[in-house]
């Protein structure tokens, strides 16, 4: 497929993607009826339900999925390995575990940034960590397994910060930080953290050259100049900065990451300066649709996105696990 | 036979035995927060060997007062949990229909007499519960009372507010939980002389009512049961939404937390007025009635 069909094709999906995302809801309006909301020319009724709900939400789900694609792109080609995804690593939990301290502290109440800096501190740490532990060439079995560990003290933490707190919601609440939902969320984390996750979008495209070179072997990387040590940098701050950002106002979302970039690979060339485009608009479409799933299953059931995308993405995690067996490293 | 007639002679010696021993239990545990509040009412002080935590925990209303002065006088606070119950060595242990299940499975198998009290789903409930918790206790005086009490207020308060057209609200909680047709809540605003809004939005029962119908079909007036921005929690901040703000600052509403209206209890009384001061005002001619 050359590479101009396939970006407008992507580019085509995730917009009729996010328009039946704007047109589908609770309250059945017409198209006209969300083009007169979206423009302002509708009923006070109309304008409310699209500036205020399908709008933020739409727009969420792109950044957020967009972003947690990218990442999943930018860490698989960085480390060269394949299960490198932020849920998987343990990114997004600890990301959670920091957005949880500054929201029931009440931190976030007295300076709302709070909220997706404590998440992106979070991020950061974990991230760094995994990096640290890479740097020594670690095995992928190696990050895994720490991911693993990463995930279960930052969920550990949190569940007892969460019971710790005076809220009689709070099972409830670990749901939400552990699944993630865009369910009710508000024009206001769109502008928390939208900002955040397109500077770390920007960050995570600077790394283009050298992931391509990667691609080549950590050495024939270094030997053509790669600065390795700062596209390390980059990348931590890139993936804290989208993943802290995201799960601070959705909660974590796994799989997304992970799914994405594999179904693409092959369709850029296994080139990782393209399939980091690819991913952000394959991301961004894949988090939509979730989102979608959970809006036309009765939302008093409030389903999670995390359901959904864990049903999409575990039977690709098991195929991955397979074929890692199959080629011995 | 000789051994049958004896057997049916002690049963007819236990059912006359003096009143006092096993008609009023001393040593009574409630392990439900609405239970708590009922065995408040109508026993004696002394006869309460344990209540719950989360009564103590209760901001707003004379129940979580009274809980936290006993607990200082060193009564023992219970979280629902078997282990604790146990040590206290109850005679009768009050549950809820649906809390702490557990615990009244296991206190049961091990003899203990336990009494699941169902939860109330409208205030012919609440008599009811008052009257049935009354003759565990052995109170039944005190409890034939306060129920003539309290159904003589309710049908006072009812008859000053027949309204064929009355203002519809919505009742908001955490998470945007609404409560419908069937619950003691939707009885209280219909007692109050109000409509509840639940049933245009399609709830009966206990639901989540979606932004989106919120914005659709408003309500006339809207009446909050929780304070936002007492607790932290996700659940409350969607009430803090900006379409919620953008729908209800225009129109009346205010807050009655749900501690004065979530148990069927003589304090239910209270609840009923403030939501019937709050029909009033909706009505202006607050003025003229109390």
């Amino acid at each position: 497929m050359s590479q101009g069909l396939l970006f407008s094709l992507l580019t085509l999906i995730l917009l009729a993607t996010s328009l039946l995302s704007l047109l589908l809801g609770p309250s059945s309006l017409t198209l006209s009826q969300v083009l007169a909301g979206l423009l302002g020319t509708g009923s006070q009724v109309e304008q409310l339900i699209m500036h205020e709900l399908r709008l933020p939400r739409t727009a969420l789900a792109i950044l957020i999925g967009g972003g947690l694609g990218l990442c999943g792109a930018a860490l698989q080609g960085f480390l060269r390995n394949p299960l490198a995804e932020p849920a998987i690593f343990g990114i997004s939990g600890a990301a959670a575990l920091g957005a949880v301290l500054a929201f029931y502290t009440g931190l976030s109440g007295l300076f709302l940034i709070a909220l997706p800096l404590s998440g992106l501190a979070g991020a950061g740490l974990a991230a760094g960590g995994l990096l640290l532990l890479a740097g020594r060439q670690a095995s992928t079995l190696g990050l895994v397994l720490s991911g693993v560990a990463v995930s279960a003290l930052a969920g550990a933490l949190m569940s007892l910060a969460l019971n710790l707190m005076p809220s009689p919601f709070a099972v409830y609440e670990i749901v939400f930080w552990m699944l993630g939902s865009l369910a009710d969320r508000s024009t206001e984390h769109l502008w928390l953290a939208g900002p955040f996750i397109l500077f770390g979008a920007l960050l995570l495209f600077l790394l283009k050259t050298t992931l391509d070179a990667l691609s080549l072997g950590e050495d024939t990387a270094q030997s053509l100049g790669m600065p390795l040590a700062r596209s390390r940098l980059l990348l931590i701050a890139g993936t804290a900065s989208i993943v802290g950002a995201a799960t601070a106002v959705a909660g974590a979302i796994g799989f997304v990451g992970l799914v994405v970039p594999h179904l693409l690979r092959p369709l850029v060339g296994h080139l990782p300066s393209r399939l980091l485009p690819a991913s952000a608009l394959g991301g961004a479409i894949l988090l939509t649709w979730a989102d979608l799933v959970t809006r036309i299953v009765p939302p008093s059931m409030d389903l999670k996105l995390g359901v959904v995308t864990a049903l999409v993405g575990t039977p690709f995690f098991l195929r991955l696990v397979l074929q890692l067996r199959r080629e011995p490293a | 036979m000789f051994g049958r007639a004896s057997s049916l002679a002690l049963a007819v010696l236990l059912c006359t035995a003096p009143s006092f021993s096993s008609a009023q239990p001393q040593r009574v545990v409630s392990i439900n927060m609405c239970t708590d509040q009922l065995l408040l009412a109508v026993a004696d002080e002394s006869q309460i060997a344990s209540l719950t935590q989360l009564s103590a925990d209760l901001e707003e209303t004379h129940a979580g007062e009274r809980t936290r002065r006993l607990a200082q006088a060193g009564l023992p606070l219970n979280n629902g949990l078997a282990a604790e119950i146990l040590l206290l060595n109850p005679d009768l242990v009050l549950a809820g229909a649906f809390s702490a299940r557990p615990a009244a499975t296991l206190l049961r198998g091990q003899g203990f007499q336990v009494v699941d009290l169902p939860f109330a789903q409208s205030l012919d409930d609440v008599r009811s519960n008052l009257l049935e918790t009354a003759r565990l206790v052995g109170q039944e005086e005190r409890g034939a009372t306060l129920e003539a009490d309290l159904g003589q207020a309710l049908e006072a308060f009812a008859e000053q507010r027949l309204d064929h057209d009355p203002p519809k609200v919505g009742v908001l909680m955490s998470g945007l939980y609404t409560h419908g047709a069937g619950t003691l809540l939707d009885d209280i605003v219909k007692t109050a002389g109000l409509d509840n809004k639940a049933a245009d939005w399609g709830i009966s029962g206990i639901g989540k009512v979606s932004l989106e119908h919120l914005v659709s079909d408003p309500a006339d007036a809207y009446v909050f049961g929780v304070d936002p921005g007492a607790n932290a929690s996700i659940q409350a901040s969607i009430l803090e939404h900006p379409a919620v703000i953008a729908l209800s600052q225009p129109r009346p509403h205010i807050t009655i937390v749900s501690e004065y209206w979530i148990c069927g209890s003589p304090q239910i009384m209270e609840a009923v007025r403030r939501f019937g001061t709050f029909a009033d005002e909706l009505r202006g001619d607050g003025g003229t009635r109390r």
